[in-house]
Protein backbone atom coordinates (compact mmCIF):
# COMPACT_ATOMS: atom_id res chain seq x y z
CA UNK A 1 0.00 0.00 0.00
CA UNK A 2 1.43 3.53 -0.83
CA UNK A 3 2.07 6.28 1.37
CA UNK A 4 -0.83 8.46 0.42
CA UNK A 5 -3.04 5.28 0.72
CA UNK A 6 -2.07 4.43 3.92
CA UNK A 7 -2.60 8.17 5.24
CA UNK A 8 -5.81 8.60 3.65
CA UNK A 9 -4.22 11.41 1.18
CA UNK A 10 -6.12 11.94 -2.22
CA UNK A 11 -2.92 12.59 -4.46
CA UNK A 12 -5.59 13.63 -7.36
CA UNK A 13 -7.12 16.44 -5.36
CA UNK A 14 -3.85 17.91 -4.80
CA UNK A 15 -2.73 17.32 -8.79
CA UNK A 16 -5.96 18.94 -9.22
CA UNK A 17 -4.78 22.43 -6.74
CA UNK A 18 -1.46 22.47 -8.64
CA UNK A 19 -3.26 22.60 -12.34
CA UNK A 20 -5.22 24.94 -10.83
CA UNK A 21 -2.27 27.30 -9.68
CA UNK A 22 -1.36 27.72 -13.60
CA UNK A 23 -4.86 27.66 -15.23
CA UNK A 24 -5.98 30.38 -13.14
CA UNK A 25 -3.41 32.55 -13.86
CA UNK A 26 -4.76 35.13 -16.53
CA UNK A 27 -1.07 36.21 -17.78
CA UNK A 28 -0.29 33.27 -18.74
CA UNK A 29 -1.58 32.50 -22.36
CA UNK A 30 -3.61 29.55 -22.97
CA UNK A 31 -1.24 27.60 -25.36
CA UNK A 32 2.33 28.55 -24.85
CA UNK A 33 5.28 26.70 -23.90
CA UNK A 34 6.02 27.48 -19.81
CA UNK A 35 2.15 26.44 -19.71
CA UNK A 36 2.32 23.24 -21.13
CA UNK A 37 6.01 22.60 -19.63
CA UNK A 38 4.42 23.17 -15.76
CA UNK A 39 0.95 21.03 -16.57
CA UNK A 40 3.70 18.25 -18.29
CA UNK A 41 5.20 18.44 -15.00
CA UNK A 42 2.33 17.85 -12.64
CA UNK A 43 0.99 15.32 -14.95
CA UNK A 44 4.61 13.23 -14.73
CA UNK A 45 3.28 12.53 -11.11
CA UNK A 46 5.56 11.79 -8.29
CA UNK A 47 5.19 11.33 -4.81
CA UNK A 48 4.16 14.70 -3.45
CA UNK A 49 5.82 13.50 -0.45
CA UNK A 50 5.85 17.70 1.22
CA UNK A 51 2.18 18.57 -0.05
CA UNK A 52 1.71 14.51 2.25
CA UNK A 53 3.46 16.29 4.96
CA UNK A 54 1.69 19.50 5.00
CA UNK A 55 -1.77 17.42 5.24
CA UNK A 56 -0.58 15.04 7.99
CA UNK A 57 0.12 18.18 9.62
CA UNK A 58 -2.78 19.68 9.09
CA UNK A 59 -4.40 16.99 10.86
CA UNK A 60 -2.88 18.12 14.67
CA UNK A 61 -4.91 21.52 13.95
CA UNK A 62 -8.20 22.56 15.94
CA UNK A 63 -10.16 23.11 12.56
CA UNK A 64 -11.21 21.71 9.42
CA UNK A 65 -9.82 24.08 6.80
CA UNK A 66 -9.22 22.25 3.41
CA UNK A 67 -8.76 25.42 1.16
CA UNK A 68 -5.90 26.98 3.26
CA UNK A 69 -4.33 23.44 4.00
CA UNK A 70 -4.41 23.48 -0.14
CA UNK A 71 -2.82 26.40 -0.32
CA UNK A 72 0.28 25.38 1.68
CA UNK A 73 0.57 22.07 0.18
CA UNK A 74 0.26 23.44 -3.29
CA UNK A 75 2.86 26.19 -2.38
CA UNK A 76 5.51 23.72 -0.69
CA UNK A 77 5.13 21.61 -3.71
CA UNK A 78 5.72 24.29 -6.20
CA UNK A 79 8.76 25.40 -4.10
CA UNK A 80 10.09 21.46 -4.23
CA UNK A 81 9.23 21.17 -8.19
CA UNK A 82 11.00 24.88 -8.48
CA UNK A 83 13.75 23.57 -6.85
CA UNK A 84 13.83 20.59 -9.22
CA UNK A 85 14.27 22.65 -12.52
CA UNK A 86 16.98 24.75 -10.95
CA UNK A 87 18.93 21.48 -9.80
CA UNK A 88 18.35 19.51 -12.73
CA UNK A 89 20.83 22.20 -14.43
CA UNK A 90 23.52 22.28 -11.76
CA UNK A 91 23.00 18.66 -11.97
CA UNK A 92 23.33 18.62 -16.33
CA UNK A 93 20.92 15.68 -15.51
CA UNK A 94 18.67 14.96 -18.93
CA UNK A 95 15.58 13.02 -17.20
CA UNK A 96 13.68 13.16 -14.54
CA UNK A 97 11.14 10.10 -13.51
CA UNK A 98 12.04 8.92 -16.95
CA UNK A 99 10.82 12.12 -19.12
CA UNK A 100 13.56 14.41 -20.53
CA UNK A 101 14.40 17.70 -18.04
CA UNK A 102 12.55 20.99 -18.81
CA UNK A 103 15.85 22.73 -19.66
CA UNK A 104 16.69 19.76 -22.39
CA UNK A 105 13.67 20.70 -24.06
CA UNK A 106 12.99 24.79 -23.48
CA UNK A 107 17.01 25.16 -22.90
CA UNK A 108 18.74 26.58 -19.59
CA UNK A 109 17.51 30.24 -19.53
CA UNK A 110 13.99 29.36 -19.90
CA UNK A 111 13.94 26.24 -17.61
CA UNK A 112 15.24 28.70 -14.91
CA UNK A 113 13.01 31.50 -15.61
CA UNK A 114 9.96 29.16 -15.74
CA UNK A 115 11.48 27.93 -11.92
CA UNK A 116 11.21 31.29 -10.87
CA UNK A 117 7.77 32.09 -12.66
CA UNK A 118 6.15 28.96 -10.43
CA UNK A 119 7.47 30.28 -7.47
CA UNK A 120 6.17 33.82 -7.76
CA UNK A 121 3.00 32.75 -9.41
CA UNK A 122 2.26 30.16 -6.63
CA UNK A 123 2.40 33.13 -4.17
CA UNK A 124 0.47 34.87 -6.02
CA UNK A 125 -2.25 32.94 -6.14
CA UNK A 126 -2.26 32.07 -2.38
CA UNK A 127 -2.35 35.57 -1.84
CA UNK A 128 -5.33 35.85 -4.31
CA UNK A 129 -7.99 34.14 -1.75
CA UNK A 130 -7.36 37.46 0.80
CA UNK A 131 -6.50 40.64 -1.71
CA UNK A 132 -7.86 43.67 -0.37
CA UNK A 133 -6.96 43.01 3.54
CA UNK A 134 -4.10 42.52 5.81
CA UNK A 135 -2.54 38.78 5.43
CA UNK A 136 -3.36 36.53 8.47
CA UNK A 137 -1.16 34.47 10.15
CA UNK A 138 -1.43 31.80 7.66
CA UNK A 139 -0.45 34.10 4.65
CA UNK A 140 2.21 35.66 6.55
CA UNK A 141 3.62 31.91 7.15
CA UNK A 142 3.23 31.31 3.20
CA UNK A 143 5.67 33.90 2.73
CA UNK A 144 8.06 32.82 5.78
CA UNK A 145 7.86 29.37 3.29
CA UNK A 146 8.61 31.33 0.43
CA UNK A 147 12.04 32.93 2.58
CA UNK A 148 12.98 29.86 3.19
CA UNK A 149 14.45 29.19 -0.46
CA UNK A 150 17.60 31.30 0.55
CA UNK A 151 18.26 29.05 3.81
CA UNK A 152 17.85 26.06 1.15
CA UNK A 153 20.16 27.86 -1.32
CA UNK A 154 22.76 28.33 1.57
CA UNK A 155 23.03 24.64 2.33
CA UNK A 156 23.68 24.53 -1.95
CA UNK A 157 26.52 27.45 -1.18
CA UNK A 158 27.93 25.57 1.72
CA UNK A 159 28.50 21.89 -0.76
CA UNK A 160 29.38 24.06 -3.35
CA UNK A 161 32.67 26.19 -1.17
CA UNK A 162 33.37 22.75 0.48
CA UNK A 163 34.14 21.02 -2.71
CA UNK A 164 36.96 18.40 -1.72
CA UNK A 165 37.51 19.88 1.36
CA UNK A 166 38.44 16.82 3.59
CA UNK A 167 38.88 19.03 6.77
CA UNK A 168 34.82 19.87 6.42
CA UNK A 169 33.80 19.25 10.18
CA UNK A 170 31.45 16.99 11.20
CA UNK A 171 28.87 20.15 12.66
CA UNK A 172 29.40 21.81 9.28
CA UNK A 173 27.89 18.28 7.15
CA UNK A 174 25.02 18.33 9.95
CA UNK A 175 24.56 22.07 9.44
CA UNK A 176 24.31 21.90 5.31
CA UNK A 177 22.27 18.29 5.55
CA UNK A 178 19.62 20.23 7.27
CA UNK A 179 19.40 23.38 5.79
CA UNK A 180 19.79 21.01 2.29
CA UNK A 181 16.94 18.62 2.87
CA UNK A 182 15.71 18.28 6.34
CA UNK A 183 14.73 21.66 7.04
CA UNK A 184 11.84 21.90 4.31
CA UNK A 185 10.05 18.51 5.44
CA UNK A 186 10.21 20.31 9.02
CA UNK A 187 8.48 23.27 7.96
CA UNK A 188 6.09 21.08 6.05
CA UNK A 189 4.69 19.71 9.18
CA UNK A 190 4.85 22.70 10.85
CA UNK A 191 3.21 24.79 8.42
CA UNK A 192 0.34 22.29 7.98
CA UNK A 193 -0.10 22.49 11.86
CA UNK A 194 -0.43 26.14 11.26
CA UNK A 195 -3.11 26.33 8.90
CA UNK A 196 -5.10 24.55 11.65
CA UNK A 197 -4.40 26.74 14.08
CA UNK A 198 -2.37 23.31 16.36
CA UNK A 199 -1.24 24.40 19.62
CA UNK A 200 2.62 26.20 18.77
CA UNK A 201 3.93 23.60 21.12
CA UNK A 202 2.56 21.42 19.10
CA UNK A 203 3.16 22.74 15.81
CA UNK A 204 7.34 22.74 17.37
CA UNK A 205 7.44 19.21 17.88
CA UNK A 206 6.40 18.70 14.83
CA UNK A 207 9.08 20.53 13.01
CA UNK A 208 11.49 18.72 15.45
CA UNK A 209 10.08 15.50 14.21
CA UNK A 210 10.41 16.72 10.33
CA UNK A 211 14.08 17.77 11.13
CA UNK A 212 14.79 14.21 12.64
CA UNK A 213 12.81 12.59 9.73
CA UNK A 214 14.86 14.26 7.20
CA UNK A 215 18.73 14.00 8.97
CA UNK A 216 18.01 10.27 9.10
CA UNK A 217 16.56 10.24 5.19
CA UNK A 218 19.61 12.21 3.86
CA UNK A 219 22.40 10.04 6.30
CA UNK A 220 21.17 6.97 4.70
CA UNK A 221 20.88 8.36 1.11
CA UNK A 222 24.68 9.46 2.03
CA UNK A 223 25.28 5.87 3.07
CA UNK A 224 23.73 4.34 0.04
CA UNK A 225 25.67 6.20 -2.61
CA UNK A 226 28.32 3.87 -0.83
CA UNK A 227 26.86 0.42 -0.73
CA UNK A 228 24.26 0.34 -3.38
CA UNK A 229 25.28 -0.59 -7.22
CA UNK A 230 24.92 1.47 -9.66
CA UNK A 231 21.74 -0.18 -11.36
CA UNK A 232 19.79 0.73 -7.65
CA UNK A 233 21.16 4.13 -7.84
CA UNK A 234 20.69 5.36 -11.14
CA UNK A 235 23.88 6.86 -11.27
CA UNK A 236 27.27 5.61 -10.48
CA UNK A 237 28.68 4.03 -6.75
CA UNK A 238 29.65 7.02 -4.75
CA UNK A 239 28.99 10.01 -6.97
CA UNK A 240 29.14 12.26 -4.40
CA UNK A 241 32.71 11.67 -3.54
CA UNK A 242 33.35 11.66 -7.46
CA UNK A 243 31.67 15.17 -7.47
CA UNK A 244 33.79 16.23 -4.56
CA UNK A 245 30.47 15.98 -2.32
CA UNK A 246 31.92 15.21 1.18
CA UNK A 247 29.52 12.72 2.95
CA UNK A 248 29.09 11.47 6.43
CA UNK A 249 30.77 8.42 5.62
CA UNK A 250 33.52 10.00 3.18
CA UNK A 251 34.41 12.06 7.15
CA UNK A 252 34.17 9.03 9.15
CA UNK A 253 36.51 7.28 6.85
CA UNK A 254 38.94 10.15 7.02
CA UNK A 255 39.40 9.64 10.88
CA UNK A 256 41.14 5.96 9.68
CA UNK A 257 44.80 7.05 9.08
CA UNK A 258 44.92 4.59 6.11
CA UNK A 259 42.16 5.54 4.29
CA UNK A 260 42.30 9.23 4.71
CA UNK A 261 45.80 9.48 2.86
CA UNK A 262 44.08 7.78 0.23
CA UNK A 263 40.91 9.98 0.29
CA UNK A 264 42.97 13.48 0.31
CA UNK A 265 44.85 12.59 -2.66
CA UNK A 266 41.71 12.51 -4.49
CA UNK A 267 40.74 15.42 -6.02
CA UNK A 268 38.94 17.08 -9.40
CA UNK A 269 41.89 15.71 -11.78
CA UNK A 270 42.04 12.19 -10.09
CA UNK A 271 41.61 9.34 -12.53
CA UNK A 272 38.82 6.87 -12.10
CA UNK A 273 40.51 3.85 -11.04
CA UNK A 274 41.41 6.16 -7.47
CA UNK A 275 37.72 6.87 -6.86
CA UNK A 276 36.67 3.29 -7.66
CA UNK A 277 39.13 2.02 -4.96
CA UNK A 278 38.61 4.38 -2.08
CA UNK A 279 34.70 4.10 -2.91
CA UNK A 280 35.35 0.24 -2.14
CA UNK A 281 37.61 0.65 0.58
CA UNK A 282 35.01 3.44 2.63
CA UNK A 283 32.16 0.84 2.05
CA UNK A 284 34.13 -2.07 3.31
CA UNK A 285 35.29 0.15 6.13
CA UNK A 286 33.96 0.70 9.77
CA UNK A 287 32.56 4.31 8.85
CA UNK A 288 29.39 2.76 7.31
CA UNK A 289 28.38 1.11 10.74
CA UNK A 290 29.17 4.71 12.38
CA UNK A 291 26.75 6.45 9.79
CA UNK A 292 24.36 4.05 10.37
CA UNK A 293 24.20 4.48 13.94
CA UNK A 294 24.35 8.12 13.75
CA UNK A 295 21.27 7.73 11.41
CA UNK A 296 19.66 5.59 14.21
CA UNK A 297 20.24 8.23 16.70
CA UNK A 298 18.12 10.59 14.54
CA UNK A 299 15.47 7.84 14.32
CA UNK A 300 15.41 7.16 17.45
CA UNK A 301 15.36 10.49 18.47
CA UNK A 302 12.21 11.07 16.12
CA UNK A 303 10.40 8.44 17.67
CA UNK A 304 10.87 9.57 20.72
CA UNK A 305 8.72 13.41 19.20
CA UNK A 306 5.86 11.03 18.06
CA UNK A 307 5.96 9.35 21.39
CA UNK A 308 5.16 13.30 22.71
CA UNK A 309 2.57 13.59 20.65
CA UNK A 310 1.01 9.98 20.85
CA UNK A 311 -1.89 11.72 22.96
CA UNK A 312 -3.27 13.19 19.91
CA UNK A 313 -6.00 10.96 17.64
CA UNK A 314 -3.55 11.97 14.98
CA UNK A 315 -0.38 10.56 15.90
CA UNK A 316 -0.47 7.21 14.71
CA UNK A 317 -0.21 8.65 11.15
CA UNK A 318 2.97 10.18 12.13
CA UNK A 319 4.24 6.25 12.79
CA UNK A 320 3.16 5.69 8.81
CA UNK A 321 5.11 8.57 8.09
CA UNK A 322 7.60 7.23 10.12
CA UNK A 323 8.02 3.82 8.85
CA UNK A 324 8.38 5.28 5.50
CA UNK A 325 11.18 7.20 6.06
CA UNK A 326 13.12 5.09 8.68
CA UNK A 327 12.31 1.68 6.33
CA UNK B 1 20.12 62.18 -0.93
CA UNK B 2 19.39 59.37 -2.94
CA UNK B 3 23.00 58.10 -2.32
CA UNK B 4 22.52 57.99 1.53
CA UNK B 5 19.64 55.42 1.29
CA UNK B 6 21.03 53.41 -1.54
CA UNK B 7 24.18 52.81 1.18
CA UNK B 8 21.74 52.29 3.73
CA UNK B 9 19.66 50.08 2.02
CA UNK B 10 22.80 48.15 0.97
CA UNK B 11 23.75 48.10 4.87
CA UNK B 12 20.71 46.17 5.44
CA UNK B 13 20.96 44.00 2.97
CA UNK B 14 24.96 43.03 3.35
CA UNK B 15 23.27 42.22 7.71
CA UNK B 16 20.46 39.78 5.77
CA UNK B 17 23.15 37.67 3.46
CA UNK B 18 24.94 35.03 5.00
CA UNK B 19 28.48 34.93 5.05
CA UNK B 20 28.78 31.40 3.23
CA UNK B 21 26.95 33.57 0.01
CA UNK B 22 29.86 35.48 -0.33
CA UNK B 23 27.98 38.40 -2.79
CA UNK B 24 29.44 42.08 -3.47
CA UNK B 25 27.11 44.85 -2.67
CA UNK B 26 28.72 47.85 -4.25
CA UNK B 27 26.17 51.03 -5.18
CA UNK B 28 27.45 49.86 -9.17
CA UNK B 29 26.00 46.16 -8.44
CA UNK B 30 22.30 47.69 -10.12
CA UNK B 31 20.82 50.57 -10.87
CA UNK B 32 18.86 51.66 -7.95
CA UNK B 33 18.57 55.60 -8.38
CA UNK B 34 15.60 55.73 -9.98
CA UNK B 35 13.94 53.54 -6.73
CA UNK B 36 15.64 55.88 -4.56
CA UNK B 37 14.98 59.34 -6.10
CA UNK B 38 10.92 58.45 -6.52
CA UNK B 39 11.16 57.04 -2.42
CA UNK B 40 12.49 60.99 -1.74
CA UNK B 41 10.07 62.19 -3.20
CA UNK B 42 7.18 61.02 -0.66
CA UNK B 43 6.58 61.19 2.76
CA UNK B 44 7.12 57.74 4.28
CA UNK B 45 9.07 56.36 7.30
CA UNK B 46 12.90 56.29 6.32
CA UNK B 47 12.89 52.69 7.90
CA UNK B 48 10.58 51.77 5.10
CA UNK B 49 11.75 53.24 2.42
CA UNK B 50 15.41 51.17 3.40
CA UNK B 51 13.12 48.39 3.05
CA UNK B 52 11.22 48.94 -0.05
CA UNK B 53 14.55 50.26 -1.61
CA UNK B 54 16.61 46.87 -0.49
CA UNK B 55 13.50 44.76 -1.84
CA UNK B 56 13.98 46.23 -5.43
CA UNK B 57 17.72 45.96 -5.72
CA UNK B 58 17.38 42.30 -4.46
CA UNK B 59 14.88 41.48 -6.92
CA UNK B 60 16.75 43.68 -9.58
CA UNK B 61 20.24 41.58 -8.68
CA UNK B 62 18.29 38.24 -8.99
CA UNK B 63 17.27 39.38 -12.60
CA UNK B 64 20.71 39.79 -13.22
CA UNK B 65 21.83 36.93 -12.45
CA UNK B 66 19.87 34.27 -14.09
CA UNK B 67 20.30 36.16 -17.27
CA UNK B 68 22.36 35.11 -20.48
CA UNK B 69 23.05 31.44 -18.52
CA UNK B 70 25.53 29.03 -20.14
CA UNK B 71 26.53 25.63 -19.74
CA UNK B 72 30.02 26.14 -20.96
CA UNK B 73 31.11 26.62 -17.32
CA UNK B 74 29.17 24.84 -14.83
CA UNK B 75 30.69 26.17 -11.71
CA UNK B 76 30.30 29.45 -12.57
CA UNK B 77 25.86 27.93 -13.51
CA UNK B 78 25.77 26.91 -10.23
CA UNK B 79 26.61 30.10 -8.89
CA UNK B 80 24.37 32.10 -11.02
CA UNK B 81 21.56 30.10 -10.52
CA UNK B 82 22.28 29.75 -6.91
CA UNK B 83 22.65 33.86 -6.52
CA UNK B 84 19.24 34.40 -8.23
CA UNK B 85 17.36 31.65 -5.81
CA UNK B 86 19.33 32.86 -3.12
CA UNK B 87 18.21 37.04 -3.87
CA UNK B 88 14.52 36.01 -4.55
CA UNK B 89 14.23 34.18 -1.27
CA UNK B 90 15.69 36.89 0.66
CA UNK B 91 12.92 39.19 -0.94
CA UNK B 92 10.54 37.43 1.32
CA UNK B 93 12.43 37.45 4.07
CA UNK B 94 13.46 40.56 4.84
CA UNK B 95 9.85 41.66 4.15
CA UNK B 96 8.80 39.30 5.84
CA UNK B 97 10.94 40.29 8.83
CA UNK B 98 9.63 44.05 8.63
CA UNK B 99 6.45 42.96 8.19
CA UNK B 100 5.87 44.20 4.93
CA UNK B 101 2.95 42.27 3.85
CA UNK B 102 1.33 44.77 1.27
CA UNK B 103 4.98 45.35 -0.25
CA UNK B 104 5.15 42.01 -0.87
CA UNK B 105 1.68 41.84 -2.27
CA UNK B 106 2.06 44.15 -4.56
CA UNK B 107 6.07 42.92 -5.73
CA UNK B 108 4.92 38.88 -5.94
CA UNK B 109 2.58 39.56 -9.22
CA UNK B 110 4.89 41.97 -10.30
CA UNK B 111 7.83 39.27 -10.10
CA UNK B 112 5.58 37.19 -11.66
CA UNK B 113 4.85 39.05 -14.45
CA UNK B 114 8.52 39.69 -14.73
CA UNK B 115 9.47 36.35 -15.36
CA UNK B 116 7.15 35.87 -18.34
CA UNK B 117 8.47 39.00 -20.21
CA UNK B 118 11.66 37.69 -19.73
CA UNK B 119 10.82 34.59 -21.14
CA UNK B 120 9.14 36.49 -24.16
CA UNK B 121 12.95 37.88 -24.90
CA UNK B 122 12.11 41.40 -22.84
CA UNK B 123 15.13 43.47 -21.95
CA UNK B 124 15.85 43.63 -18.28
CA UNK B 125 16.30 47.75 -18.65
CA UNK B 126 13.15 47.87 -19.90
CA UNK B 127 11.17 45.66 -17.06
CA UNK B 128 13.27 47.64 -14.43
CA UNK B 129 11.13 50.65 -15.62
CA UNK B 130 7.95 49.11 -15.00
CA UNK B 131 9.29 48.51 -11.77
CA UNK B 132 9.90 51.78 -11.30
CA UNK B 133 6.13 52.79 -12.37
CA UNK B 134 4.49 50.17 -9.76
CA UNK B 135 6.37 51.34 -7.16
CA UNK B 136 5.20 55.02 -8.06
CA UNK B 137 1.82 53.67 -7.69
CA UNK B 138 2.68 51.77 -4.55
CA UNK B 139 3.89 54.56 -2.89
CA UNK B 140 1.01 56.53 -3.97
CA UNK B 141 -1.13 54.43 -2.81
CA UNK B 142 0.72 54.06 0.75
CA UNK B 143 0.64 57.57 0.99
CA UNK B 144 -2.21 59.22 -0.02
Amino acid sequence: MKLHDQLGVDLRVIDATLREVIRTDRDLPASSIVRDGILKLIDAGGKRLRPIMVIVGSRFGKLERRRPVLRVAALVEYLHMASLIHDDIIDQADLRRGAPTLHTQIGISGAVLTGNYMMARVLEWAAEAAPDREPDAQEQQQSQLAASLSELCIGEYQQLHNRFNFDLTLQHYLDKTRRKTALLLALCLRAGAHSTHAEPEVAELLYQLGEALGMTFQIRDDIMDFTQQEGQLGKPVGADLRNGNITLPVLYALEEPELAQQIRALGPTANAAAFDEAIREIAASNAIERCEAMADSYAQAALALIGQLAQHPASPQLRVLAQYFLS
Amino acid sequence: MTTVLIHEALRLLREQMDPSVEMALTLDVVPSEDIAALLQMHELDSDRKVTILACCILIRMAVMKHRRLSAEDNEQLTRAILDGDYLSGLVYRLASRRKEWKLLGMLTPLQKRMQLALLRGRAAEGLFAEQRQHIAEYLNRSCA
